[in-house]
């Protein structure tokens, strides 16, 4: 009788079972992540149905590549660079990533004193989600990632000024929009 | 992934990555049947590929079966007809006295030359008297060699025939004037003195050989020898007895007929031509049937050819500059490189373009092939090739994966610029580009051939001839092999049974042209340019690669060697 189950090696099994065409543990394998790279694939996609398009591709995509995995990596990571690719290749394919030079004229608000705990996911997903594609995915990759300017911009064919450029414009546009629904809110609060 | 250091991140930053980063949110519930559907699709297709694979094979299977019970029964068929005229060379034992009788009178005025008159027919007792006695006469050693020729020629019946039999064959060696004369020796009597247990030496059988091969321009058929026969044709009184030992000699079968038709020289002309019906008819009817069988033999030929060749792979290379790949493409996606790797890359792959060269590829076929018509002839058979192609680098690519988490970067697998293309798994982030010493990579493709074509000759001169064929041939992939001499780069090797991303049967057409020479009436030999075009791309999935994929092809040398099966005998 086993008195501990080694999590590393439940993950071996259920990594083996998926390569070897298992359904049942492909199925594992998909509730395991299915919420959190819905997420993911959420924030790049301008609606909730591309974003099923982009996890329902990059997990067949997870599928098919898993007998490369080479364990050098949380698999977590692995199938989150899979679903980040996929959302990538998904909004070229659909000429998404257009450098737009359309400036948006923002005020710059300060951060000093900023928060976000009065909004919920889906607000902020909202915000996310508002953003012109190219501004998303820079911000995306940026603020919530990890990726550094020079990475983004080798990733989606610009310089890395211009990914700076793209993610200041699109963090003004984010902090407008907090802004003015602050704003808002004051003012829905007074009048009532 | 990780996050520059030099980038300041702020509170919104921060703020969006903490409430983001492990959000999640519910998928709808059909989508994982949406997945199941595709994964099930993909199973399907996979399936269908392997059953068409299987299929393949089957066929291949089937044709080399029916192809060696052809070979069987070719076989089969010449050993029974050998079996039959070896015995058959054994049957008439009775009659050998009286067929003897006739023998040593022929073969001793052929070899004191003198003319058949001379001899009169009363003197038939007593040179069979000197064939029996082997003594008395002058001529004795010769005479009564004699007999036993003709006795093995039927059989070999006599116990005591081993030595005269190998002066006869001395004898009749030196004389072939008078072999000429009086018909010539064929190759069954060779084969029934074999088989009449005759203890020649193993010189002596070389030599006789070599004495019957001198002879065998003269040899003739039963039929031939009945037809051409004044005996056959009503003058047979005057010269019976020497064209039955002429009988004996040429054919074992002409000479049972001929020897039993010289068993009644006391019938009447009318018996005797009765007789000549039947036995002529029985001399038609086995030679036809040896003849037709002959001709049907001489359709079916063996073969081996060996093909020198240029090839060229036509693997495209990924633009440099390539945005970031499926991660169900073959090609790496969207490398993440400096300005300074980027031209770099770009400079590798130039040479990649210039340096590529072709390897010593060839291929080698066992072939059969059969006589549709006159000058048509189907080819098929089994065959390998080992299809090279080469390149010289200096630079080295190292792959880089990072990780955003731990800041961290894993190097992976150096590669040289070619194998990257290759690679079907997990994307790097980034990679190196350094230049090294110059050292060779190896690109080695072996294949199983099954081919099977046309051939068409035509006549250019007596030995000469000129030829052009065309074919089809399905290549299953053995081993697909790429080398790097330098001990930093991995080699990539793929079996039969991987997961390649080579494709695994891949169907080819060839051309070819040339001239042939004809060594012997079995052998000849051919040489001519061959073109072989490949019908698919060397990747399986050529649709996801990153680059236009070619197909490949080679241009060679085709030199073959030709055995007629049935000319030989």
């Amino acid at each position: 009788m086993k008195l501990f189950t080694n999590p590393r090696s439940d993950e071996d099994k259920l990594i083996e079972g998926c390569i070897a065409g298992k359904r049942d543990m492909q199925r594992r394998l998909y509730d395991l992540y299915a919420k959190k790279m819905m997420a993911v694939c959420l924030r790049y996609a301008p609606t909730t149905f591309e974003a099923e398009d982009i996890m329902q591709d990059a997990f067949i995509k997870v599928y098919a590549n898993l007998q490369n995995f080479k364990k050098d990596c949380p698999l977590e990571f692995w199938v989150r660079k899979i679903m980040v690719n996929t959302a990538l290749k998904h909004l070229r394919s659909k000429q998404l990533l257009t450098v737009s030079h359309e400036a948006e004229e923002v005020a710059s608000v300060s951060s000093d004193s900023f928060s976000l705990s009065g909004y919920s996911m889906e607000e902020l997903l909202g915000m996310i989600q508002s953003l012109a594609p190219r501004y998303r995915m820079v911000f995306n990759l940026y603020a919530i990632e990890g990726y550094n300017h020079k990475e983004i911009g080798e990733m989606l064919d610009i310089s890395e000024g211009t990914s700076k450029s793209q993610y200041s414009r699109a963090r003004a546009i984010l902090q407008g929009i907090i802004t003015r629904q602050e704003e808002n809110y004051k003012k829905h609060v007074i009048s009532s | 992934m990780s996050s520059a250091a030099n980038d300041k991140r702020e509170q919104l930053e921060e703020e969006f990555r903490r409430r983001m980063h492990d959000a999640e949110a519910t998928p709808s519930a059909d989508l994982w049947a949406r997945i199941d559907h595709t994964l099930t699709m993909q199973e399907n297709s996979v399936y269908k590929s392997r059953m068409v694979l299987y299929r393949q094979l089957a066929a291949a299977c089937f044709v080399l079966f029916v192809l060696a019970g052809a070979l069987f029964m070719y076989q089969f068929s010449k050993d029974t007809n050998q079996g039959s005229l070896a015995t058959t060379g054994q049957l008439p034992t009775a009659a050998a006295p009286e067929t003897t009788k006739a023998a040593p009178e022929a073969l001793a005025a052929a070899a004191t030359k003198i003319p058949a008159a001379q001899v009169p027919g009363e003197a038939m007792p007593q040179a069979a008297a000197a064939g029996s006695t082997r003594k008395n006469n002058a001529t004795a050693p010769v005479l009564a060699s004699v007999p036993s020729v003709s006795a093995a020629g039927v059989g070999a019946r006599t116990a005591n025939a081993s030595q005269p039999a190998d002066k006869a064959y001395t004898y009749m060696a030196g004389l072939p004037e008078n072999a000429a004369q009086s018909g010539s020796i064929t190759a069954g009597i060779a084969r029934s003195l074999t088989d009449s247990k005759l203890r020649l030496s193993a010189g002596e059988a070389g030599r006789h050989r070599t004495a019957f091969a001198s002879l065998q321009p003269f040899y003739q058929t039963a039929r031939q020898s009945i037809a051409a026969t004044p005996f056959l044709q009503g003058s047979h009184h005057t010269s019976r007895a020497p064209l039955g030992a002429q009988q004996l000699l040429r054919n074992p079968v002409a000479g049972l007929v001929a020897a039993n038709v010289i068993q009644e020289p006391g019938t009447t002309s009318s018996t005797e031509g009765a007789a000549y019906k039947q036995q002529q008819e029985l001399a038609l009817v086995l030679n036809g049937k040896k003849e037709s069988e002959s001709s049907s033999d001489s359709r079916w030929t063996v073969g081996m050819a060996y093909a020198p060749s240029y090839f060229e792979q036509n693997i495209g290379m990924p633009d440099p500059m390539a945005g970031t790949a499926s991660m169900f493409s073959l090609a790496a996606g969207a490398p993440a490189i400096s300005t300074f790797d980027a031209q770099q890359k770009e400079k590798k792959q130039e040479e990649y373009a210039d340096n590529t060269d072709p390897g010593f590829s060839f291929s080698f076929d066992a072939r059969l092939g059969f006589k549709l018509a006159k000058r048509l002839k189907l080819l098929t058979g089994v065959g390998y090739a080992q299809n090279t192609a080469r390149t010289k680098s200096n630079y080295i690519i190292r792959p880089l994966l990072g990780e955003p988490q731990r800041s961290e970067r894993v190097v992976l697998e150096p590669a040289t610029a070619f194998l990257p293309t290759f690679s079907n798994g997990f994307s790097p982030d980034s990679m190196s580009i350094a230049s090294t010493d110059v050292y060779n990579v190896q690109y080695r493709y072996r294949h199983l051939t099954l081919p099977v074509g046309l051939q068409y000759e035509g006549r250019l001169s007596k030995d000469w001839y000129w030829y052009a064929g065309s074919g089809v041939a399905a290549n299953f992939l053995i081993q697909s092999t790429i080398m790097a001499s330098n001990d930093e780069v991995s080699d990539v090797n793929f079996n039969s049974g991987d997961d390649s991303p080579f494709r695994k049967v891949q169907l080819s057409g060839n051309v070819s042209m040339g001239v042939g020479k004809r060594l012997s009436n079995a052998v000849s030999v051919s040489v001519g340019p061959e073109f072989r075009g490949y019908f698919n791309t060397l990747l399986a999935e050529p649709d996801n690669a990153l680059a236009p994929q070619g197909k490949p092809y080679t241009i060679g040398l085709n030199m073959a060697l030709n055995y007629d099966l049935g000319s030989s005998r």
